[in-house]
């Protein structure tokens, strides 16, 4: 119920809880107090939200948003850096033997050289080439299964963290509305908040 | 531009990338074949459009362009945590020139676009670099692609006119029929284009008007280095042959990443 609820808000604010949204609402509140308005108590609040997402040079979903995002991203690293020395050592392993360097998990082997590589699982035959990977070893196979359900727990605390900053921006719409009736069309708040 | 950001990024140098067209999508836009993904190093640059910012992991927004493509207005954004990105960068000239340069005051200490060739006029009249890729798609035999890569690199390295000679300026497309009168009119001052983009001469045709007319340009490009692809989808070529070919032919670098080799 709470669920769908929020959904309604969501829709209705059109709120996409896409991070360059909260970027607009940011540069939103700069131009209000740079027009001389004065930020309601509601507003500043979520200002001062956001602001733990200001960057040198942008905004980003920061760790400091919230504990379980940091411990989530700690543990990515960690398992990111397992898993990569892992396959670095197979990559090398078949960069040796193919005389090229294997630069990323996908790469393009061409048709006529692929006989000569071990090591390498395909993904996808085209005329021309094959869309290849590297083929995993137990251990290596083991550290992407840890890595990826580390990027899924990352993926959900972002989340969260997102769908909280949609809530307090719902919580605030009266008060959004207000400061974007000040500001009238010319700001892209003002096109979703209304 | 995957074998030059991974370079480059390995090198510690802090990269930027966008694309004239699009990149980093599993199924190419055109054809629909699978090809890689683009998988970019945390504190790379990018300049892409909103609606293809992966949701996970967030990356850093570090400014809203007004620029629009076909998924949404174009998002300058630095990767926090290495991921699988798509990029289409600003659909006109200008827009690109100004991306680039955008991505230059953000950080980035190497810029790199991907593009087709009538998109690279964004790139005249600046310090950039250009690198023509060929294939074996672009003519029957190797010294037919030796020869389209000969005329492509010097159609897009045409040299910048001398403002203190004569010169008879084309403010629009020069294409073989106006070249061609300008020849039959035994035209000897500088022919002078905006940039090599507005010469609509390929191959034999280029290199033989060429040897006849002083083609020169008001802005010109940085013609670098080449690459060659020796599987087409038509028909295959001995890699080595090709590269040292188009090589000799162009008088430039030139690299064959799948085989990684130079001449």
């Amino acid at each position: 119920m709470r669920r769908s609820f929020r959904f309604l808000i969501y829709m209705r604010l059109q709120l996409r809880r896409d991070d360059v949204q909260l970027v607009e609402l940011l540069r939103f509140f700069e131009t209000i107090e740079k027009r001389g308005v004065r930020l309601g108590k509601g507003a500043r609040e979520l200002a001062a939200l956001l602001d733990r997402g200001v960057s040198r040079q942008g905004f980003y979903l920061a760790d400091s948003f919230d504990a379980t995002l940091a411990q989530a991203r700690h543990e990515l690293r960690s398992r990111d850096a397992e898993y990569a020395k892992l396959r670095d050592a197979l990559a090398q392993r078949v960069a040796r033997k193919f005389g090229r360097e294997i630069e990323s998990d996908e790469f393009i082997v061409p048709r006529a050289t692929y006989d000569k590589m071990q090591g390498v699982r395909v993904i996808e035959e085209q005329p021309t080439y094959l869309l290849c990977t590297l083929e995993l070893d137990e251990p290596a196979s083991d550290a992407l299964k840890k890595r990826e359900a580390a990027a899924r727990a990352v993926g959900e605390a972002e989340d969260r963290v997102r769908a909280a900053i949609a809530d307090a921006i719902a919580n605030r719409r009266p008060e959004l509305q207000l400061l974007a009736e000040a500001l009238g069309e010319s700001s892209k708040v003002s096109q979703w908040i209304r | 531009m995957r074998a030059i950001a991974s370079a480059a990024t390995r090198r510690g140098v802090r990269v930027g990338l966008s694309s004239a067209g699009r990149d980093g999508e599993a199924l190419d836009a055109v054809d629909f074949a699978a090809k890689p993904r683009l998988f970019l190093s945390p504190e790379t640059l990018i300049a892409t459009a909103r609606n293809l910012l992966p949701a996970h992991p967030a990356s850093e927004i570090v400014d809203i362009s007004e620029w629009q493509t076909a998924a949404g207005e174009v998002i300058f954004a630095r990767v926090r945590q290495a991921a699988f990105y798509e990029l289409a960068g600003p659909p006109k000239a200008s827009e690109l020139r100004a991306c680039i340069e955008r991505l230059g005051g953000y950080g980035a200490e190497l810029v790199i676009v991907d593009g087709a060739i009538d998109r690279t006029a964004a790139l005249a009249g600046g310090n950039d670099a250009v690198i023509v890729a060929i294939g074996a798609d672009a003519a029957p035999t190797i010294d037919a692609v030796a020869l389209e890569a000969r005329a492509l690199v010097g159609r897009l390295g045409l040299q910048r006119y001398d403002p203190d000679g004569p010169v008879v300026k084309v403010d629009r497309v020069l294409d073989e029929a106006a070249a061609e009168a300008l020849i039959a009119n035994g035209e000897q001052r500088q022919v002078v284009v905006r940039d090599p983009t507005q010469i609509a001469i390929a191959g034999k045709a280029f290199i033989r008007i060429a040897a006849k007319l002083h083609l020169r340009c008001e802005r010109s490009l940085n013609v670098i280095a080449a690459t060659v692809a020796s599987i087409g989808h038509e028909r295959r070529f001995e890699p080595q042959d090709l590269l040292q070919t188009v090589a000799d032919a162009t008088q430039l670098p030139v690299f064959d990443i799948y085989a990684a080799a130079a001449a």
